[in-house]
């Protein structure tokens, strides 16, 4: 326990000692930690939008010709009693000619031409948010398939997966990137912390002389390490939601990312006390590894 | 306390810093080594201490076989020895205070403790005033009475000082020798290299005499003949 705070004190004045260092090493995590938290939060806000999207997607039933009253009125009964089910509604043949005529202007004689009215009826479906993750929708849509005098169901949803994938890219090549600025990082801790330490050498070598452990001796060195990596990665974090912050505010002006309407998330919490432990053990580890050799002390 | 057989050190190839010593002192002894500069003393503390392995032939101290120590094992066997050394070895950037009491602070002695004892060996040495001074504040001759009150802090089982008197006058240098004798008396080995024939005079007792890395001497003082 005494050591502890010896070795404390005697990092943050070695810390304190080498400053101008100190502060290059911290921001060297820091841009780690910012492009490894940035790429995390770009994918997970990528995400979000993409179950923001899901939630929103609109389920087409496709009727078969000629279905009877009848069946439509039990089609609709149970999408009335479906809790999944936000709101419906029914598009006719007819209905669904004026739309695409309207949507596409130059096609317009297309349908004329082909002679019969070849869009289906349908009913469009808008699923209640909440549970609306993708194996809820996909369950709907296999139950839809089945009823009787429906064509089809669909939600077009290909686009929202190719999303997904890209978010899942961005993630992997953040991590990919973070891991290779974390080694660039680590790098630069072992070697300020080499640097420290011979440039304390004597007192290192007195230190032994007079009869102390391998521990007393690098206790403080990697008490250094972590509170570099500590900080670099507070650094880290912090400019990552001031550029959040940024952001928003740029949105504000008019939407730029996008065009999302909704706000966007900073990283977890768990996520951000992940990235500030990992940015400790690597200045900690960092130092272990610039300092092993007092622990074989020379012959 | 101390052996060695035939231990021999070179620092380069061809040139023995020591040749073939071999000697023994035992517990509570206290032991002069002289000769003249560049004869070796220096190199044979550092063997004794574990700084420096002999080249061939065999140390004990302590118990301890110096050439088969595990490195874990020589912090212990360095804080039962205290050392003097001859260029003083005082930690810069921290008081005399600090410098005296470090390893004690982490064997969990109480400050208060600390203090007592670190009050009483700076009064021995003179330097009470100086206890919150930094090493390059002070002179040589208190620098070096500061590394010797580092050594005896802690009535080490060994005492080794090469040249402790080498910047003191000879009124203080007696001072120190009675206070090694006190230290010696208390249980301690006391091994003391210097060329200062004065100090031998003065509180005779066995003396190792080097020459040019060999053990020349070997002698005990003849106890006085009885006046009539
Ligand atoms: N680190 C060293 N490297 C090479 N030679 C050394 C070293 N230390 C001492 N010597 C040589 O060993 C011999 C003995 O030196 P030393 O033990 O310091 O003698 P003393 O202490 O009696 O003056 C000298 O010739 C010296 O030059
Ligand atoms: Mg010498």
């Amino acid at each position: 326990m005494m050591n502890w705070i010896y070795f404390v004190r005697e990092a943050l004045i070695g810390l304190w000692r080498a400053r101008t260092s100190t502060l290059l090493t911290v921001l060297t995590i820091g841009v780690s930690v910012y492009l490894l938290g940035g790429f995390l939060l770009l994918s997970e806000n990528l995400s979000h939008l993409g179950d923001e999207w899901t939630r929103q997607a609109t389920v087409q039933i496709f009727l078969e010709d000629g279905t009877t009253e009848k069946t439509r009125q039990t089609i609709e009964a149970d999408l009335a009693a479906d809790p999944g089910v936000f709101s419906f509604r029914y598009r006719s043949h007819q209905e669904a000619l004026e739309t695409f005529s309207r949507v596409f202007d130059s096609l317009s004689d297309l349908p004329d031409s082909l002679g019969d009215n070849p869009f289906p009826a349908s009913y469009e479906v808008a699923l209640r948010g909440e549970d609306q993750g993708r194996s809820t929708l996909q369950s709907h849509l296999e139950r839809w398939r089945q009823f009787e005098g429906v064509e089809g169901a669909q939600a077009d949803i290909a686009w929202l997966d190719s999303l997904r994938n890209i978010a899942r890219g961005v993630q992997t090549a953040g991590i990919g990137l973070g891991l290779l600025l974390a080694a660039s990082a680590l790098f630069t801790v072992i070697n300020v912390i080499s640097l420290a330490a011979h440039l304390r050498r004597d007192e290192i070598e007195i230190m032994q002389l007079v009869g102390a452990t391998a521990t007393w001796i690098a206790g403080p060195y990697w008490v250094e390490g972590a509170v570099q990596g500590l900080l670099g990665g507070a650094t880290g974090l912090m400019f990552l939601k001031f550029s959040l912050w940024g952001v928003e505010w740029a949105q504000a002006q008019g939407p730029v990312f996008l065009s999302f309407s909704g706000t966007l998330s900073f990283l977890t919490p768990g996520a951000t006390a992940g990235l500030l432990i990992v940015s400790t053990l690597m200045g900690f580890a960092g130092s272990v590894f610039a300092v092993r050799h007092f622990l074989r002390l020379s012959a | 306390m101390i052996q060695l057989t035939h231990a021999t050190k070179a620092y380069r190839h061809d040139v023995a810093a020591l040749s073939d010593i071999s000697l023994s002192i035992e517990k509570g002894e206290f032991v002069y080594l002289t000769g003249s500069s560049g004869a070796g003393k220096t190199t044979l503390l550092r063997l004794l201490f574990r700084d420096q392995v002999p080249t061939e032939g065999q140390i004990w101290v302590d118990g301890q076989n110096l050439v088969r120590i595990p490195a874990w094992r020589i912090p212990f066997l360095r804080r039962r020895i205290g050392i003097v050394f001859q260029d003083f070895r005082l930690l810069e950037r921290r008081t005399v205070f600090e410098n005296i009491t470090f390893v004690q602070r982490f064997l969990g002695t109480s400050i208060r403790e600390q203090k007592e004892k670190a009050l009483r060996v700076l009064k021995t040495v003179g330097l009470a005033h100086k206890m919150h001074a930094f090493p390059p504040e002070l002179s040589g001759g208190e620098q070096q009475r500061v590394a010797i009150a580092r050594a005896v802090i802690n009535e080490p089982a060994l005492l080794l000082a090469d040249e402790p008197t080498g910047n003191l006058d000879s009124a203080l240098s007696y001072e120190i020798l009675d206070l090694f004798r006190d230290i010696n008396n208390r249980g301690t080995t006391v091994l003391i290299a210097t060329h200062d024939t004065d100090l031998l005079e003065h509180l005779p007792r066995r003396v190792l005499t080097l020459e040019r890395g060999r053990l020349v001497d070997d002698r005990r003082p003849t106890p006085l003949p009885l006046m009539l």
